[in-house]
């Protein structure tokens, strides 16, 4: 390489010249600007399509079904005791069997989760019926002899729910599931349901 | 200088006819390709237009541009690696004999960051400090490519 052969290059460099088309195509920045922003707009869209996909696919491979989780809810009336107890299952509709008594039925719906699990619920009415929580136990009182339904079937429609919701968290107090129990009276027959959402 | 939007394109029009020839062979060396160097000068005027910090004078300007334009041509470089070239040409670089021809071939052919080198000092006529500026390199390390920029060119034409 000699000396000269740098003075060559920059004059072949420098010798290098924009024709008039090439100006005019440069110095039209409106419309690459335009076409910039448009392009920033789709890649915007299109990462964002991309993270909101990824986050729906990793909660669906990491959810697990409130079962799975170890969220149970056993129901029994109070008469018969944990030995008849059924196990509900999320979208299953569940016909519950009644003891009759002069004070009607008691059914007691047992929540179990997984140690340092805690939950919330509310209590509710439907109709005569009381629904009331205490501690990992719901209690829907139901007023089922056949003298309180002569008394109230003028008054009460053949069809009633009510439904509760409860609100699992895990150790750390972060909100993990929420499961509805839903109770439902139809003819004078008791029927249970578990859903959960999420 | 802070210029309001009103006269953004103006003030490109402006920068485009003090530096755009500089800012385009640049690009056209970098690259190899012609399209690709006007897409790159324009956005080179598009980051000028959307600057709004001070400069001192116009020297500052064109080291600033320089700069921007060198930068973009590496991202669009990273972006396509695989591309395709075109001679010497239609990249309308002029050469009268075949000795000029094999040198610009041979120059095209380096590394971007030895081009980059090679354009500042043999062809801008930088000094190695101003380089060492604008390229944000250490003065040693200009010096060290520039050493190396020139082996690559001899031991090529040889």
């Amino acid at each position: 390489m000699k000396e000269n052969d740098y003075d060559i290059i920059n004059k072949s460099i420098s010798g290098i010249f924009m024709t008039k088309e090439t100006e005019k195509r440069i110095l039209a920045l409106d419309q690459r600007r335009r076409n910039r922003k448009r392009k920033m707009c789709q890649h915007i869209v299109s990462v964002a399509a991309c993270a909101i996909f990824i986050l729906f696919a990793t909660n669906l491979f990491f959810y697990k079904s409130a079962k799975e989780q170890g969220f149970v809810v056993t129901v029994y009336a109070s008469e018969l005791g944990a030995e008849d107890e059924i196990q509900l299952y999320p979208g299953e509709k569940t016909l519950l069997q009644p003891v009759e008594n002069p004070f009607g039925t008691t059914f007691l719906f047992e929540l179990e989760l997984p140690e340092n699990y805690c939950y919330e619920r509310e209590g509710t009415t439907m109709g005569n019926d009381h629904i009331s929580t205490h501690g990992t136990t719901i209690y829907w009182n139901t007023e089922f002899s056949e003298e309180q339904r002569q008394d109230l079937q003028y008054e009460l429609p053949d069809y009633m729910d009510s439904s509760i919701r409860i609100r699992i968290y895990d150790e750390q107090g972060e909100w993990v599931d929420t499961l509805i129990l839903k109770m439902t009276k139809e003819d004078g027959n008791c029927f249970a349901e578990l859903l959960y959402e999420k | 200088m802070i210029f309001s939007r009103k006269n953004n394109n103006e003030a490109a029009g402006e920068v485009f006819t003090l530096f755009g020839s500089i800012l385009y062979r640049n690009a056209i060396i970098m690259l190899r390709d012609q399209q690709d160097a006007e897409d790159i000068v324009q956005d080179a005027l598009i980051k000028y237009m959307e600057h709004t910090a001070q400069f001192y004078d116009d020297e500052h300007k064109k080291a600033w541009l320089i700069r921007v334009n060198m930068n973009l041509c590496k991202n669009k470089l990273r972006y396509n690696k695989y591309r395709s070239y075109l001679p010497l040409e239609q990249l309308g670089i002029p050469y009268e004999m075949e000795h000029e021809r094999l040198l610009m071939e041979v120059v095209l052919e380096l590394p971007c960051k030895y081009k980059e080198i090679i354009l500042l000092h043999y062809v801008e006529g930088y000094q190695v400090k101003e380089i060492a500026e604008i390229l944000k390199l250490t003065e040693s390390a200009v010096k060290k490519r520039m050493e190396r920029a020139r082996c690559k060119l001899s031991a090529l034409l040889s």
